[in-house]
């Protein structure tokens, strides 16, 4: 029993001193002592054992008052790699980095008309094996890939359920994945891996309930409560365009009635626009394509929003509140301390999410999420691949630094298997 | 004393020029220009049918006649302290070329053979080929390859390469390739001119060939083969990647450091587009639009390619890898008629001058001739002066498709037209009605950039209108609510090929490096004034209105 219990102990030390020495980019033992709380000798046995490992450098030493200088240790981000792939309807987005997120080498592919699930797939595991083939110095020593794609994820089982941005159903990534490389290999939905990006690096980073809302031409969301993200019970948690937020609503291909994607999504944005031209109502949406509708797409929204017509900032602004609905339930519910945005609305379209933020407000309970603050995903360094690195990361750091198996081009597998549903 | 000199070569339309720098601090030390002798006697062209052919002995001629000009200019030994030389030319201006890349009017049989020349950018003979590259490109096996370029011009490569092999079967047969100008004087400098195996730019292929990393290089064989085998044919001969316009290109050949004047040692650089170089030399980077206005306008930013993912542009503008500066995506947007508009309404209120006045009995012709001169050269400046005293904003509202509607949503159909006239509409209103026309234009365009997250934080103008005209400028600064500065150059787009051929040779690791050296810098800087934002707030909403209006009248005569 007490074996049991200090190996327990022993793995969430290691795991403590990891996430630390990852943190910082150069630190003193000593100060890890100080931070994590554990005693000098502890802190000594863990470091060796990295060291041995080639995880960590030392430096350099720092200044002595007297005595022995201390030693700088240094994480050695180029210890391992990982690859982070990014899959959604524009582009497959493939990078192979270092442990620090460095890019080393991409593959970015735009996805053409005539691609089904089949040949993005083929497409995939091609640039993949090119990827890694090319880089023999960084070949042998990859922890793992990292999938990330838009729609409803069952993780465990790296399936992709249903996707609407895609259009795919049931389709067994993971396995289709394993058919050409061994080693570990993560499927998760995109807005998970931005929201565990954005708690590793970015805007997250030092908040431990927040709310990450994709704001494209489909609505995808993912919660961090306590510092984890959060799954439900069959993996399929953050549906928040499948909120109904209309008793009498259209039937939505989900089951339920009056969908929150059907009044706040980029889709339904679009399509309220083009209803404007064809009924030829007198807005600037008409104006700028020339009246015809099937010209219209967001940009000409935000475009005749920015020339303040009234239509546009309505279709608009009734978007937003319909959004704003939905997630002023959710902050009721689970009390976030931020909400980060990121998608094609998010990012092009600062009126929206002025309209949004007030919209929330106005919405908002006079006890629950007063403080609750609607931030913008630094977008110039976002990658998606960099979310879906990160569960590689994450498992690796929850792992107190083991990498046993690593990523291998598997030889001859012409068969295939099965993988469409 | 040492000194370093690089020369940047600009040919244009009607002429050639060069100018000497300064590679240190982008100071011109010596310039020089040449026209084109066959072509100023209009030979080889047929304006009723829009063909405009150029013979390649009229570019090589005035070339070195204008660099040995400029360098005569530039000081004695000038010549000596030459060290790399960089191009930019016009296009599409495609030439057809024999097995050795010579072009086939350089041979005896083919001297005088328009369809054996070069077919200048705006040469319009192949207008049917174009509709045929369309219906294909658009949509071969689900791939659009027009996704970057928007619809195929006439203008452009492909199109002209199928008309020529279509009107002439001799030129046909012995066409082993097709070369654009501007590669064509890199490969000739350095003696390769092995289709197969010399320079092509990214700007033209991009642009005008459709090569796209996307792709993997050129439209496919397959595609290509269903417009023409002949296509696929030339594109089996252009098989090498395009290469950046601060590539080292190569050495000159003794023969034509020789003929130039300058030493064995110079380097050649790269080369572009014309109003690429000129946005390069202008001091284009991320955020900074770059407008060259002229007759018409060439409207041009440059952006990280990451960023554009997922963005559809197609309307907006063409993109094209490398195209303006190396690593970004070089977006080149423009409209149809700019200082066009100004020439038209001048030739307009010339007409009672040029008619009357030249019947009149009342002067003699001496005093005639000197009065229509006058008048015309000093119409556009005096109603300028006149129009920037009246402030109200009229009913009056014009649509600046005079010569179709580029960008964006391109629609070549469409005709200019005005709307709001009344019996006290005068020449004045009607001039500044047609300036608006032409700044809403402008504003139409960066509009459509911003709402499609492209950030635009000022905007660089040049050429000769924007050191002309205050008003525009002023005009422009307001509706588009930035600061417009107006650049020094004279000549932007030699300054751009001076800067390519400064960072080939080495002075400079990038364009950016040597922009930040070999800028000039700005004659003003127009700032938006806020109280005139409303105005043009209201008076754009009226532009688009009425420009819809015209629009749709347009499309139920095209409908019949």
């Amino acid at each position: 029993m007490e074996k049991v219990d200090r190996s327990v102990v022993n793995m969430a030390n290691k795991v403590n001193v990891l996430r630390i020495l990852w943190e910082n980019k150069c630190i003193f033992r000593a100060e890890i002592a100080r931070m994590t709380g554990l005693s000098q000798p502890t802190v000594l046995k863990i470091v060796d054992e990295f060291m041995e490992r080639g995880l960590v450098n030392i430096s350099g030493k720092g200044i002595s008052s007297g005595g022995k200088p201390p030693l700088m240790l240094e994480f050695r981000w180029d210890a391992y790699y990982i690859i982070g792939v990014d899959i959604n309807e524009y582009r497959i987005e493939i990078i192979l980095m270092d442990l620090s997120f460095d890019i080393i080498d991409k593959r970015i592919q735009d996805n053409r008309e005539v691609d089904t699930a089949d040949t993005i797939l083929k497409r995939l595991a091609d640039e993949i094996r090119g990827l890694i083939s090319e880089h023999p110095g960084e070949e042998s020593r990859i922890l793992g890939i990292g999938v990330g794609i838009p729609g409803i994820v069952d993780a465990q089982k790296g399936i992709l359920i249903y996707s609407t941005e895609l259009g795919w159903k049931n389709v067994n990534l993971k396995e289709y994945l394993k058919q050409y490389f061994d080693g570990q290999i993560t499927i998760d939905d995109s807005t998970r891996a931005f929201a565990i990006e954005e708690k590793i690096f970015g805007k997250g980073k030092d908040v431990k309930n927040f709310l990450c809302l994709n704001l494209a031409s489909g609505i995808g969301s993912a919660l961090v409560m306590d510092g984890n993200l959060y799954y439900g019970s069959s993996g399929s948690s953050g549906q928040l365009g499948h909120v109904a937020v209309e008793r009498e609503g259209p039937l939505c291909s989900c089951g339920n009635y009056g969908c929150l994607e059907h009044y706040a999504s980029g889709r339904a944005i679009e399509e309220a626009a083009r209803r404007v031209v064809e009924e030829h109502r007198e807005s600037q949406i008409t104006d700028l394509v020339y009246g015809d509708a099937g010209k219209v797409d967001l940009n000409i929204v935000f475009e005749a929003a920015m020339g303040g017509d009234s239509t546009a900032l309505e279709i608009l602004e009734k978007a937003s509140d319909y959004l704003a609905m939905a997630v002023s339930g959710v902050v009721n519910l689970t009390d976030p301390e931020m909400i980060i945005c990121e998608g094609k609305i998010s990012r092009e379209c600062p009126i929206f999410m002025e309209m949004f933020k007030r919209a929330l407000r106005r919405r908002g309970m006079k006890y629950v999420g007063r403080e609750v603050e609607i931030v913008i995903s630094n977008t110039k360094s976002y990658m998606g691949s960099f979310g879906s690195a990160s569960f590689i990361l994450e498992q690796f750091i929850q792992s107190g630094g083991e990498a046993e198996r690593f990523v291998r081009i598997r030889g001859n597998s012409n068969q295939r298997l099965d993988y469409v549903g | 004393m040492k000194k370093d000199y690089v020369i940047g070569i600009d040919f244009g339309s009607d002429s050639v020029r060069a100018v000497v720098v300064d590679v240190t601090n982008g100071a011109t030390v010596g310039s020089d220009f040449c026209e084109y002798e066959r072509w100023m006697k209009k030979m080889y062209c047929d304006p009723s049918r829009n063909m405009f052919r150029q013979h390649p002995l009229d570019y090589l001629e005035a070339f070195v006649k204008c660099v040995r000009g400029a360098l005569r200019e530039a000081g004695e030994d000038a010549g000596s302290f030459v060290r790399g030389i960089g191009v930019d030319t016009t296009g599409s201006t495609p030439c057809p070329v024999d097995k050795d890349g010579t072009p086939l009017a350089l041979l005896p049989e083919f001297a005088e053979n328009p369809n054996a020349m070069f077919y200048l950018w705006k040469d319009h003979t192949a207008i049917e080929e174009a509709r045929e590259i369309n219906a294909v490109f658009s949509n071969f096996g689900g791939e659009d390859y027009l996704r970057f370029q928007g619809t195929y011009a006439s203008e452009w490569w492909w199109a002209k390469i199928l008309h020529g092999s279509r009107v002439d079967e001799q030129v046909k047969e012995r066409a082993y390739a097709w070369v654009e100008h501007c590669d064509w004087i890199p490969a000739l400098l350095t003696g390769n001119t092995d289709p197969n195996t010399m320079y092509r730019c990214s700007c033209a292929a991009g642009h005008k060939a459709l090569w796209h990393s996307d792709f993997g290089g050129l439209p496919s064989m397959k595609c290509l083969n269903e417009v023409d085998p002949y296509l696929a044919y030339v594109a089996k001969h252009y098989t090498k990647t395009p290469q950046v316009s601060t590539h080292k290109v190569g050495v000159i050949t003794k023969e034509w450091a020789e003929r130039l004047g300058i030493n064995e040692q110079v380097i050649v650089g790269g080369s572009s587009l014309d109003a690429h170089a000129g946005a390069v030399g202008a001091g284009v980077k991320p955020n900074v639009l770059v407008k060259v206005i002229g007759t018409s306008t060439v409207d041009m930013l440059v952006h990280k390619r990451e960023n554009l993912r997922g963005r559809d542009l197609h309307d907006s503008c063409g993109q094209a890898e490398n195209s303006i500066l190396p690593g970004y995506v070089g977006m080149e947007a423009s409209q149809a008629a700019f200082g066009d508009l100004c020439t038209w309404f001048r030739n307009l209120l010339m007409w009672p001058v040029g008619t009357l006045l030249n019947e009149t009995k009342l002067i003699e012709d001496k005093t005639k001739k000197a009065l229509i001169k006058e008048i015309r050269e000093q119409m556009l400046d005096r109603i300028t002066r006149a129009a920037l005293d009246t402030e109200e904003d009229s009913e009056l509202t014009v649509i600046d498709w005079f010569n179709g509607r580029r960008y964006p949503m391109i629609n070549e159909t469409v005709k200019g037209g005005m709307y709001g006239l009344t019996l006290g509409t005068d020449a004045v209103e009607l001039f500044r009605g047609i300036l608006q026309a032409a700044v809403f234009g402008s504003r139409r365009i960066i509009d459509s950039f911003v709402s499609r997250g492209i950030q635009i934080d000022e905007i660089i103008t040049v050429g000769g209108i924007p050191k002309k005209s205050p008003l525009i400028m002023q005009m422009l600064a307001d509706a588009m609510k930035r600061p417009i500065k107006v650049s020094n150059l004279t000549q932007a787009c030699a300054q751009g090929s001076a800067m390519y051929a400064a960072v080939a040779a080495g002075f400079y690791q990038d364009l950016e490096e040597a922009q930040a050296h070999m800028n000039v810098g700005f004659m003003k800087i127009y700032m938006p004034e806020e109280k005139n934002f409303e105005k043009y707030d209201r008076l754009y909403c009226r532009y688009l209105k009425v420009g819809r209006h015209f629009e749709e009248i347009q499309a139920a005569r095209n409908g019949g």
